[in-house]
């Protein structure tokens, strides 16, 4: 079941309605619910694939109890393996498997060895593995640095684990934050209620009327790269940046309105990234779940920066290396990963990684300097330029793609495949990009204005243009379903 | 709660009342013409109505029509004669042409390219091959004055019934069609899981017997039944070949039929070659698969070359 189906909107108010009134009283019966809920969430992709959701659960659930049962901290570390061991392994078959064998066999070829590879498997890669294996892996790290005690409620665990608006995708949440909300009774809250209504609203243009209107031309761009002039292919790859963001934080902004309507509160995922003013505040406004992840899970227990710099650059790249790894199977992303780290590391050796922490572009003025106009073009351009490889399909296509760009610039009018005015496509870009410029202060409001009646009308607005830029012929699955 | 439900309920009507008036003002929905079964059966719009098609989720297409007093679409009124030459064109929506201006249709093309020749249009949305059929039977006498017969056979889904029975057309979500915003809906494709979701729920009622009906239509060889459908047609109504010749597009079409048709001297004209001819440039429009106004020019070339070489027309 996706967010942006007829199913989850007849879904979503049925579970609403048993969750605030029928099991209101009891917060065992509403945990229960969320779980049964979660489960068929999940089980209409492919049912076979909650087994894996379970075993990672027990898992997980019995490695915590018994890391906290032992002192010994090398018997407590043998357990913590036994939950990276059992959900890496998870990941590292159904994602993992066939891309190290293909490249086993190429670097052997290389060597002048053939192989006749039949090792590799049809396995189908399951939807949201990748995120409710670190999830579960969060919960152990934590109880092992003993940062949360283990809980004895095994239900309530399981419903940590697969609540269904952050499953398949996310932010990823860690244990102290959304399996102590699981554990505590929830009231009902009007205003988080609305809250939620009016994220899911906002999550929803962005999918639809950012990511999927954009889609046609991003896929035509990017699969016949070699025919189009090298003006097209920037175009292709701004399109993209803008296609990902709308479709990876529309889905995000609707799993943590979700999640209010149920009295649930989610991590931000996404803090306005377009607006950042380096590299690194970038990596602080985007998929924020994961980059927290690896934060705490990776670059602290590596020494983080509190070792010397070469070390600290080393830990950099080996985050920014996982990261990208973590997204696909694909020597792309593992490049994309790369080219993150090389453009980080000047701006940590500057000590500037930190500056933007706690403020945004045009903190206290309206209209930014010209100085930010700058910083934030030139991290939009780096972090667009490296989608180029995100984006492609392999890493030929990816420098075919960047070679055409640098040595065959050229000019020429871009048509939408499906003969589509482009120019309603660019106003839409510009429009999109003032308003959340304007509501940049606040992700989690993007409707914040004082006037009952301006908020009408841009509730108005948005649903007109989600209507005027739908299109049903755009598969309409989330790209980060496939990590 | 009671104030959530209270004010998101309120919400929602103001923000459809909204929509409501600026689907309305903007002119975004598509406004079809009123229909109805006559005597015989056939499917006709009420005559004398114009109104505006609109398609495209951005009004990308805005055109006029207007139905004739013999309920089609046509600028001009059919009144066959012996002094004049006639050249009737039947099909579905394809002749029916609500995705053009009614002044630029197919027929309309022919008439410029041919003088003193005046083109009917029988077009009606959904119609198929036995709809013709039952068509020209029933109005003898005016397709006896008209003379020569063009029939667009939409291989893959006119060749479905092997005979004509009424059936009775009730579009979808009737009830609600008086609001605009319902049409625009429905025409964008966003009620597409709704109907979806209907069409479920009346198969759950039904029983099993739809999945059934379907998967025995899936087993049986398509081609042979469309061929044994048009057998059964053409030989019922006793169809005068010289007078009728099929409109068809080979690429669609299953080599059988093709055979069947020369074997059997029927006369079709195949537009298939000018289509490819076109290459890149687009003969159908952006939103579905009905000709743009280059596609039924290269129709209209079609069929005036083909009148003009087999001397169906005499200057």
């Amino acid at each position: 079941m996706v967010f942006n189906s007829l199913e989850f909107f007849i879904f979503l108010p049925i579970v609403f309605v048993l969750y605030w009134f029928v099991f209101k009283k009891h917060l065992k019966a509403q945990n229960i619910l969320i779980l049964i809920a979660s489960y068929i969430f999940y089980g209409l992709w492919d049912w076979r694939f909650l087994s894996l959701i379970l075993l990672s659960t027990i898992v997980d659930y019995y490695v915590a109890l018994k890391i906290d049962s032992l002192e010994d901290k090398h018997k407590r570390k043998s357990w913590l393996w036994v939950s990276v061991i059992f959900n890496v392994g998870l990941l590292g078959f159904f994602k993992y498997y066939n891309f190290f064998v293909d490249s086993w066999v190429d670097m052997v070829s290389l060597l002048g060895y053939e192989i006749k590879s039949t090792w590799t498997l049809r396995v189908i890669l399951p939807v949201g593995i990748s995120f409710y294996t670190f999830q579960t892996m969060s919960y152990s790290f934590d109880v092992y640095y003993k940062k949360l005690k283990p809980t004895n409620d095994f239900l309530s665990f399981a419903a940590f684990v697969s609540f269904f608006p952050q499953l398949v995708a996310g932010p990823i949440e860690r244990a102290s934050n959304l399996l102590s909300q699981i554990l505590n009774k929830r009231t009902f809250s009007y205003d988080q209620t609305v809250s939620g209504l009016k994220l899911i609203l906002w999550g929803l243009f962005k999918k639809v009327v950012i990511a999927d209107a954009l889609a046609p031309m991003v896929d035509d761009i990017f699969t016949n790269y070699a025919t189009y002039p090298a003006s097209t292919l920037i175009l292709g790859v701004v399109m993209f940046s803008f296609q990902v963001y709308g479709d990876f934080s529309g889905y995000s902004d609707i799993a943590i309105g979700t999640a209010k309507l149920f009295g649930v509160e989610l991590m931000s995922n996404f803090k306005f990234p377009n607006f950042s003013r380096n590299v690194a505040e970038y990596w602080q406004r985007w998929h924020i779940s994961l980059s927290t992840w690896f934060r705490h899970y990776v670059y602290i227990p590596l020494g983080g920066s509190k070792v010397s710099k070469l070390k600290s650059v080393r830990n950099i790249c080996i985050v920014f290396l996982v990261s990208g790894f973590w997204h696909g199977a694909n020597w792309t992303f593992i490049f994309w990963g790369g080219f993150h780290a090389l453009a980080f590391i000047p701006v940590f050796l500057m000590g500037r990684n930190a500056i933007y922490k706690d403020s945004v572009v045009g903190e206290n003025t309206f209209f930014p300097t010209l100085t930010e106009i700058g910083q934030v073009l030139l991290t939009f351009s780096i972090v667009t330029f490296s989608r180029i490889f995100f984006r492609s399909e392999s890493i030929t296509a990816a420098f075919g793609f960047i070679n055409r760009i640098f040595t065959d610039f050229s000019y020429g009018t871009y048509n939408h495949p499906m003969g589509y005015r482009m120019i309603d496509y660019y106003i839409l870009i510009v429009l999109f990009v003032i308003y959340e410029y304007i509501i940049r202060k606040d992700e989690r409001s993007p409707f914040k204005f004082k006037s009952k009646v301006v908020r009408f009308v841009i509730y108005t607005l948005v649903i007109l243009l989600m209507l005027l830029f739908y299109d049903s012929n755009v598969d309409r699955s989330f790209i980060y379903f496939q990590f | 709660m009671k104030k959530l439900v209270v004010k998101s309920t309120f919400y929602l009507i103001l923000i459809l009342l909204m929509l409501e008036v600026i689907v309305r003002v903007f002119h975004l929905y598509n406004e079809l013409p009123e229909e109805y079964a006559d005597e015989n059966g056939i499917y006709k719009w009420y005559p004398q109505q114009v109104g505006y098609s609109v398609y495209g989720n951005r009004r990308q297409v805005y055109t006029e029509y207007k139905i004739n007093s013999s309920g089609y679409n046509s600028y001009r009124e059919f009144k066959p004669s012996k002094d004049k030459f006639e050249l009737a064109l039947l099909g579905d929506s394809y002749i029916e042409g609500f995705h053009q201006n009614f002044n630029k249709s197919v027929g309309n093309k022919i008439e410029k390219k041919i003088k003193d020749i005046e083109v009917y249009e029988y077009g009606h949305s959904s119609n198929d091959f036995a709809d013709q059929m039952h068509i020209i039977a029933n109005n003898k006498k005016t397709f006896d004055l008209i003379d020569h017969i063009i029939i667009r056979i939409k291989y893959e889904k006119d060749l479905r019934r092997k005979n004509y029975s009424f059936v009775v057309r009730q579009p979808f979500f009737m009830a609600f069609r008086k609001s605009k915003l319902v049409v625009y809906l429905l025409n964008i494709g966003a009620m597409e899981s709704v109907k979806e979701l209907h069409r479920n729920i009346l198969s759950l009622k039904n029983g099993s017997n739809d999945k059934k009906e379907t998967q025995k239509d899936t087993q049986i060889n398509e081609d042979a039944l469309f061929l044994d459908n048009f057998k059964w047609l053409t030989t019922k109504y006793d169809i005068n070949k010289d007078k009728i010749t099929f409109l068809i597009d080979s690429r669609k079409t299953s080599k059988e039929f093709l055979n069947y048709l020369i074997q059997e001297n029927f006369n079709y004209i195949d537009h298939a070659a000018s289509f490819e001819k076109a290459g890149k440039k687009p003969t159908t429009l952006i939103f579905d698969q009905h000709w743009n106004d280059y596609g039924r020019s290269l129709i209209a070339n079609d069929i005036v070359n083909y009148i003009l070489k087999n001397k169906i027309y005499k200057n």
